[in-house]
């Protein structure tokens, strides 16, 4: 079996690919998950979807040829994975922020991304003081299966031994996986009352007056605050490419979906996969409860996520700096459907940034991963606890937001 | 507020000192661990890196409130005056 560990700087430089893409793509923006939650704009599900239908076959079909990756499905705890994403789902509604997204955000220059910071350290804290107690210990021993993936279970680093024949059937398995995730992400129309998906926008090459409008109006919000661009630059075709004659663009849009999975699968061969809260409970550890045995397991495992945090708060600073113009100096720029349901206020906005982060943290801790392990690197690896998870995030987020922006 | 050409310049010499610090940031990255694969990162470690990124954002920062808040690619007041404009 071919395989190889690269150094640890080299994870910044993993996590600038993603965080650039992710940039680019509006993730680092709280709006566009807010959006997701409201359920009134799909791209996150539709990118995903997509990114998993390209990257999982290829990350089993080279296994299936003899190259070794660093495999790390999550372990199936069935309770506390559920509760623990039943909890982040609620969090990320109220906040607009995955783990991974609030390094983008600072990298973009919001200021609510900084409250959201000091939210996520602390909800990783309060995990590192339950885990030790019984309840910890209930919620992460109770019906616990270990590290399994659809046809396979995990026994070495680089190993997944299939349940049945060869590493071959895994990845048969993953092209009938691929083919759900691609009729997802083909047939979800992107936006409430629109009709179509991005991926079908741009093979069928039209759109609908209803979503032309919808995409006039994302890229306001996406570029609410940033920095003035002229008429032939880059930033205006990436922001307005529905707008723009340049299907390259437009493709280029698309396929950061696939950039990001196959980033993810050459990080799982150089070193790990992608996971990007560890280095809040790292950070929790090392800031206030070095000697919890949470921290202490947390210290030792620890491989070069805070490095590839920094590289994706990089990637998402130049692509916004760069490409996108989207850098908004840490101005008071408050997520529309933020401000339409609680006003301008910089305190209620503290409060549902701080405190949505904090649950998001604290849910992502118990259930050991968050939408980059469990979601992202989780369901690529077709481990059944990301996709747990990521039916508990879905679930909660949707009535959270539902509840939560409802119109008075 | 400053004069265009002001302004970028400033863009210019920003973007040159953020390729310069990603470069040392990664140099950095690999002196202070010694270029190891395996072995745990740590505090220090992370700190000797992070603050060079929290340093370019704070410039990055004090260099782009210079410039006028914007939405579409637009100067905020200008956008709102070729708004009424295309109403009326």
């Amino acid at each position: 079996m071919i395989t190889y560990t690269a150094p640890m700087w080299v994870g910044i430089l993993i996590g600038f690919i993603i965080g650039a893409a992710a940039e680019i793509w509006g993730i680092a923006n709280p709006e566009t998950l807010i959006r997701l939650a409201k359920w009134e704009d799909r791209l996150f599900v539709i990118c995903i979807a997509l990114g998993l239908a390209i990257s999982a076959p290829v990350l089993y079909g080279l296994y299936a040829l003899g190259i070794g990756f660093h495999f790390s499905p999550k372990p199936l705890y069935v309770i506390g994975v559920g509760i623990g994403g039943l909890i982040f789902g609620s969090g990320l509604a109220i906040s607009g922020y995955f783990p991974g997204s609030i390094w983008m955000a600072l990298g973009e220059g919001r200021r609510d991304a900084i409250y959201a910071v000091f939210g996520a350290i602390l909800g990783a804290a309060t995990w590192t003081v339950l885990y030790q107690t019984p309840v910890g210990q209930w919620l992460v021993n109770t019906l616990n299966f270990g590290s399994v993936v659809i046809g396979g279970t995990h026994v070495d680093k680089f190993i997944i031994r299939p349940w049945y024949g060869t590493p071959a059937v895994i990845f048969g398995i993953s092209l009938v996986y691929a083919v759900g995730l691609f009729l997802v992400a083909y047939y979800l129309p992107r936006y409430k009352g629109g009709v179509r998906s991005c991926l079908r926008e741009n093979i069928e090459k039209r759109s609908t007056p209803y979503e032309v409008e919808k995409h006039k109006e994302t890229a306001m919000f996406l570029t609410d605050g940033g920095l003035p661009y002229s008429e032939n630059s880059i930033a205006k075709k990436l922001n307005e490419y529905y707008a723009t004659e340049s299907n390259v663009t437009r493709w280029f849009m698309v396929s950061v979906a696939g950039i990001v999975g196959l980033t993810v699968v050459l990080e799982m061969f150089l070193h790990q996969i992608f996971g990007e809260s560890t280095t809040d409970s790292w950070l929790a550890g090392m800031l206030f409860l070095p000697t919890f045995k949470y921290s202490q397991s947390v210290f030792a495992g620890i491989g070069w996520e805070p490095f590839s945090d920094i590289g994706t708060l990089m990637g998402a600073l130049f692509a916004s700096v760069f490409l996108t113009r989207r850098f908004t100096s840490f101005r008071n720029i408050i997520p529309p459907s933020w401000s339409i349901r609680f006003g301008n206020s910089q305190i209620t906005r503290f409060l549902g940034s701080f405190g949505g982060a904090y649950l998001m943290l604290f849910g992502a801790r118990m259930a050991d991963g968050c939408a980059s392990g469990h979601i992202l690197s989780g369901d690529l690896q077709m481990a059944i606890s990301g996709l747990e998870f990521t039916a508990a995030v879905f679930a909660a987020m949707l009535i959270t937001a539902h509840y939560v922006y409802r119109k008075r | 507020m400053m004069s265009r050409t002001n302004l970028d310049s400033l863009d210019k010499a920003y973007k040159a000192i953020l390729i310069v610090g990603f470069i040392l940031m990664l140099v950095v990255a690999a002196a202070v661990t010694n270029d190891t694969a395996t072995k745990p990162l740590t505090g220090s470690q992370v700190a000797a890196v992070g603050f060079i990124a929290v340093f370019l954002l704070f410039l990055g920062a004090l260099v782009y409130n210079q410039f006028p808040d914007s939405i579409l690619g637009k100067p905020k007041k200008e956008s709102q005056k070729s708004e009424v404009k295309e109403k009326s």
